[in-house]
């Protein structure tokens, strides 16, 4: 179809259609014109007493609609089908919106200067924490059976048996099996604190103070004072294990954190293995003071000796190893630097920065709301555009 | 707006020929009155061209007025003329009534019009002529028969036309240009 004959139609049409007659000419084109007059023509018109009734209505802006003649049954299917019809962009929308705020609230939650880390010992099984004893560490344990007690002989060495060697070690490490609440744990804490310059030997001596009251040791200190701006100091502390959260509390009521990491090792299969080493060892040392008791000949007998002194020196070492991991896991270890900060505000300057931090926060809450808000909005959109099309095309089969 | 239409519209005819009312945004009440005024007899024969029942068309035409009035604080004029947003409306309304009547509307045999019966004054020829027109436009499929309704009972331009159905208006030429092309073949076989 030629685009000049389907224009030249169409203004021939319309000039028809605005003229009220045939103006053409052209008898192709009287006939088009008289073709679309006729179609005109052809359309139906209100009746006068509809037209009578529509124009009363529309004089009172339906109002009598409500109070009068019942309204039509279109006009009842009409608002049904509003009512029934749930606002699906609307609803959409709000759960878009509470979706965003719940994500974007959970991304804050963990946005600070504070860091918490946990190493698990690599050399120990993946274990859950509700495994209970039957873990593959726990198992091998398991499997290790109490020393049998060797028949006591009278002998130069001296008789051991099992009850003075490897149940002790064995029952104290089985308390650290892997899963169980009194796991091994090697933690530490690192704590930056920022004081005036006039306050720094203050808070070096809360320091000492906190570490005393709870029962921990102040390793080492250095603090400078009395350079304006050159003040610091650092202090190493080792409290108990379950008094590190009140510790780390009490500093921070000391001065500003500036920064504070901590971070935990698990060093309970290392903590397990060397109880082991040590029950083992003793088991050995009792077999050898069997055949020491029971040597024939004098060279024979030395060297069963010699063996027993280097496996008193295994004994010895694997001792100190395992209380080595016990004492490390039984303190934890807190790196204290304190630094020269600015005063802390109040008043009208602690104000304005309280107000200037909410803002700060208010303002990543709602960048990271509309980081989840854009693309669900994007995915509402293009939903909300599929439905238009499906309703459009479920309407119009009404004219297939 | 034509002679015939102004002639047929009773009551309302004499303000049809005021102009539309042009606002930005929204419906003012005596503006829809005078909307209502110069649209009504061309709602209704849109209407009563799509679901080709008396009694219908005028429930939906009342109800395409109401609809309007209540939104008519929704109308924007970025989104076209006051007429395609309300034969928009109505275009709506009547598909639907057309899907909720279409089982008896296929069952039933085109209404006569009492208006356009042919009177004994009538020319033989004019009533061929009817007769003619009125085959070719039975021949028509629904979405033509909408075309014709929106174009020639609607008295919309080929911009509105596409407003009204979501499409370009060069589209709306072209189904336009076919169906006049149909109806003139239909009309040249049957005379």
């Amino acid at each position: 179809m030629a685009p000049r004959e389907e224009s030249s139609t169409l203004v021939t049409i319309d000039e028809a259609l605005a003229a009220g007659r045939v103006t053409a000419a052209e008898p192709k084109e009287r006939e088009l014109q008289t073709l679309a007059l006729a179609v005109r023509d052809e359309s139906p018109v209100p009746a006068d007493e509809f037209a009578r009734r529509m124009d009363e209505r529309v004089a009172t802006g339906f109002g009598s609609e409500r109070s009068g003649r019942p309204a039509s049954a279109p006009a009842r299917a009409g608002l049904a089908g509003r009512l029934r019809r749930p606002p699906l962009p609307a609803l959409a929308g709000a759960a878009s919106l509470l979706a965003a705020i719940a994500v974007a609230a959970s991304f804050y939650g963990g946005d600070s200067d504070s860091t918490t880390t946990t190493d698990t010992d690599p050399a120990l099984p993946a274990v859950s924490d509700d495994a209970g004893g039957d873990s593959e560490a726990g198992g091998a344990l398991e499997d290790v059976a109490p020393a049998e007690a060797p028949a006591a002989r009278s002998a130069g060495a001296g008789a051991v048996t099992s009850d003075d060697l490897g149940l002790s070690y064995q029952s104290r490490s089985r308390e650290a099996l892997p899963g169980r609440d009194n796991r091994r744990v090697d933690r530490s804490a690192q704590v930056t604190l920022a004081a005036p310059a006039d306050e720094l030997q203050e808070v070096g001596a809360g320091i000492a103070s906190v570490a005393d009251r709870h029962r921990g040791v102040l390793m080492s200190s250095s603090l400078t004072t009395g350079e304006a701006g050159r003040g610091g100091g650092s202090f190493e502390l080792d409290v108990p294990v379950d008094e590190l959260p009140s510790t780390l509390a009490e500093l921070s009521d000391l001065a500003t954190v500036r920064s504070l990491t901590q971070a935990g090792d698990d060093r309970t299969a290392r903590f397990v293995r060397r109880g082991d080493d040590v029950d083992e060892l003793r088991a050995d040392l009792v077999e050898l003071q069997a055949d020491l008791a029971a040597a024939a000949t004098d060279e024979e007998f030395e060297a069963i000796r010699a063996e027993v002194r280097r496996t008193r020196d295994e004994i010895s070492a694997a001792e100190r190893a395992f209380e080595s991991v016990r004492d490390r896991t039984a303190f934890a270890t807190i790196a204290i630097t304190l630094v020269e900060g600015e005063e802390r505000q109040t008043g009208l300057g602690a104000a304005l920065d309280d107000g200037v931090d909410l803002l700060e926060d208010v303002l990543a809450i709602t960048i990271r709301a509309l980081g989840v808000a854009l693309p669900l909005g994007l995915l509402a959109a293009v939903a909300w555009w599929i439905a238009g099309v499906l309703r459009r095309r479920q309407r119009e089969s009404a004219l297939a | 707006m034509t002679s015939r239409s102004l002639r047929r519209s009773g009551g309302v005819s004499d303000a049809i020929a005021q102009p539309a009312p042009r606002l930005s945004a929204g419906v003012a009440t005596d503006s829809f009155e005078s909307l209502y005024r110069k649209t009504f007899p061309r709602v209704y024969g849109y209407v009563a061209s799509l679901v080709r029942d008396r009694a219908a068309a005028e429930d939906v035409t009342a109800q395409v007025f109401e609809r309007a009035y209540r939104r008519r604080r929704s109308f924007r004029a970025s989104r076209g003329t006051h007429e395609a947003w309300l034969f928009g409306i109505a275009r709506n309304a009547a598909l639907d009534e057309l899907r909720r009547r279409k089982r008896r509307v296929a069952l039933e045999a085109e209404p006569a019009d009492d208006s356009l019966a042919v009177t004994p004054e009538d020319q033989a020829e004019l009533a061929l002529r009817r007769e003619t027109v009125r085959a070719a436009l039975a021949g028509l499929s629904g979405h033509e028969r909408d075309l014709v309704a929106l174009k020639f009972a609607g008295g919309l331009s080929n911009a509105e036309i596409a407003r009204v159905l979501g499409t370009s208006e060069s589209n709306v030429g072209t189904r336009l240009h076919r169906t006049i092309e149909k109806l003139r073949r239909a009309c040249n076989g049957t005379a």
